[in-house]
């Protein structure tokens, strides 16, 4: 397991975070336990774990939207109370606002903010929806756009905000195999365009060996605990096909009790 | 048109329908042509039974013909000072006073129930005792309370819309996806943000379809007061018809209520696909 090296380059450090969910008011269900991890500066940092493990509640706790039983979350050294600009949140259904084009849809945060003019807001908007590659369809609505289309528009909406670090949730869960594998590669270009810290929560092995410069396992069952952490120090574009990819994907599968 | 209106690399959207040949059996199975075929066999059924009095006396059914030359004489000479427009209006004034005042209680009213749980708890059990209740069931108290002027007949117009107007505003927040707020938190929004940016615009065409049925509910209501005690609007030309045995105005003044309500049904929809264009165009795709 890999060792933090520097505590200074540390982006968020989960400490010790618990969370237990009450049911029907009575019934207690212990979601996460203990779990301790850090993402670095600029760092690419992938969740691995099956479905119901908890790895999307980590991710809520992160972003504010819940608040951990006990334990606590920090981002550059300040303990998280809420949401906040700070970090950019892509939904795994995407959870666009129908009602808003995609123009409107990448505004929404932007218009929230009485300190930009609307015209820096537009400039804004644009320069995100070019950087995920949607120009020329600022003034579809999200139901004329296929899925990946709609998670562009997701993640067009959490870059304007400038967040010191996004949050990924499962966000290629829905998409087809082959738009799947062309939006990780497309996530990878802008991310080393960016370098913007980054943590990304998926289910699937050959999406956080893409991706990942580094990736955290966690237990297949609840409560939640991180299992291990593997740095997978392969060159970007990675090779699926590549024996080192494929002996670090053994090694990540072999320690898993379920089949990844 | 163009078949590929636009692409991302290898997503595609693809558009326009291709064009069908013209033969027999595709006329035969055209839409229009069977709504018009459904229009003929409907009032030709109509004039045969009014013409050969199936109905037995000839003060039963008036032909469609009959019915149009009465109307043409109620739009031109005056019933109880009044010309068919002055009772037209005499209505639709009545309609548009209370279905507005349901509308401006109502949908807000509705969308403060379901926003805030305490507000909730005051009103709901009022609401629900009021709301299984017919509206016509309010006409006797209303005539006891406000006499037989105006208001009674817009206090049964407000009493049968503000129902439907609050439970579809009410409904129709409590169905709003709830990660929808998250992506307001965690952009920086507050409470308002929610609300203004979510909550009202997600409920915008479930509001549009309560007040849609409200305002069919206020012409039924305004009907039956005028049937009650008037001496203008719509009701009255269709009491006056049948207590001087004219079928003709009968039917003239209920193909006229007919006419506005639809009017009014088009306008309410129009002004829907304006409020609400990402909806309208699902269909057209």
């Amino acid at each position: 397991m890999n060792t933090p090296t520097h505590a200074a380059n540390v982006k968020i450090a989960c400490d010790a975070v618990s969370m237990t969910f009450i049911q029907k008011g009575v019934q207690r269900v212990p979601v996460l336990r203990d779990v301790s991890m850090e993402v670095f500066d600029q760092e690419f940092l992938v969740i691995l774990g099956p479905g119901q493990c908890g790895k999307t509640t980590l991710l809520r706790i992160i972003a504010g939207l819940e608040t951990p039983s006990s334990g606590e979350i920090r981002l550059d050294g300040a303990p998280i109370d809420g949401p906040g600009t700070d970090r950019g949140l892509v939904f795994q259904s995407y959870m666009l606002f129908p009602w808003k084009t995609v123009l409107g849809n990448v505004t929404v945060g932007l218009d929230m903010n009485p300190a930009l003019t609307p015209e820096e807001r537009r400039v804004e908007a644009k320069r995100c929806i070019d950087l995920v590659g949607l120009s020329g369809f600022e003034k579809y609505y999200p139901h004329q756009l296929s899925g990946g289309m709609k998670q562009r528009v997701g993640l067009a909406r959490a870059f304007s905000m400038q967040p010191k670090v996004m949050l990924m949730d499962e966000p290629f869960g829905q998409l087809d195999a082959q738009t799947r594998f062309f939006m990780e590669q497309e996530t990878e270009r802008i991310w080393l365009s960016q370098k913007r810290t980054t943590l990304f929560v998926t289910n699937n092995i050959d999406e956080a060996l893409l991706l990942g410069d580094r990736i955290v396992t966690m237990e297949g069952k609840l409560p939640g605990q991180v299992k291990a952490s593997y740095r997978v120090d392969l060159p970007r574009p990675r090779d699926p096909m590549d024996i080192r990819f494929l002996q670090l994907r053994q090694e990540i599968t072999d320690a898993q009790e379920l089949t990844l | 048109m163009s078949d590929t209106a636009a692409s991302v690399c290898n997503e595609v959207i693809v558009r326009g329908p291709a064009k069908r040949r013209i033969t027999l059996a595709s006329v035969l199975r055209n839409e229009y042509f069977l709504n018009t075929v459904s229009l003929l066999l409907f009032f030709g059924l109509w004039h045969w039974a009014a013409a050969s009095r199936v109905l037995g006396t000839s003060s039963a059914l008036a032909t469609p013909f009959e019915v149009v030359v009465r109307l043409q004489e109620l739009f031109t000479s005056t019933l109880a000072g009044l010309t068919m427009w002055g009772h037209i209006f005499a209505s639709l004034r009545r309609v548009l006073i209370g279905f507005i005042i349901a509308a401006a209680l109502g949908v807000p009213l509705g969308l403060i129930m379901a926003l805030n749980p305490y507000v909730n708890a005051v009103v709901k059990p009022i609401v629900d005792i009021f709301k299984p209740m017919p509206p016509l069931a309010w006409i006797s108290v209303a005539i006891l309370w406000f006499g037989i002027q105006e208001m009674p007949k817009i206090f049964i117009i407000v009493i049968g819309s503000f129902v439907p107007a609050l439970l579809n505003a009410y409904n129709s927040v409590l169905l709003i996806e709830p990660e929808l707020y998250d992506v307001v938190r965690v952009m920086g929004g507050g409470r308002w943000n929610e609300v203004k940016q979510v909550c009202i615009p997600a409920s915008l065409p479930a509001i549009s379809a309560g007040l849609q049925i409200a305002l069919s509910s206020a012409w039924g209501c305004v009907l039956a007061a005028e049937l009650v005690s008037s001496r203008s609007g719509l009701g009255y030309i269709i009491i006056q018809g049948m207590k001087v045995s004219d079928p003709a105005m009968v039917l003239g003044g209920m193909a006229v209520i007919a006419v506005i309500a639809w009017l009014m049904s088009r306008a309410m929809d129009a002004l829907d696909r304006k409020l609400c264009p990402w909806r309208r165009e699902i269909k057209d795709l």
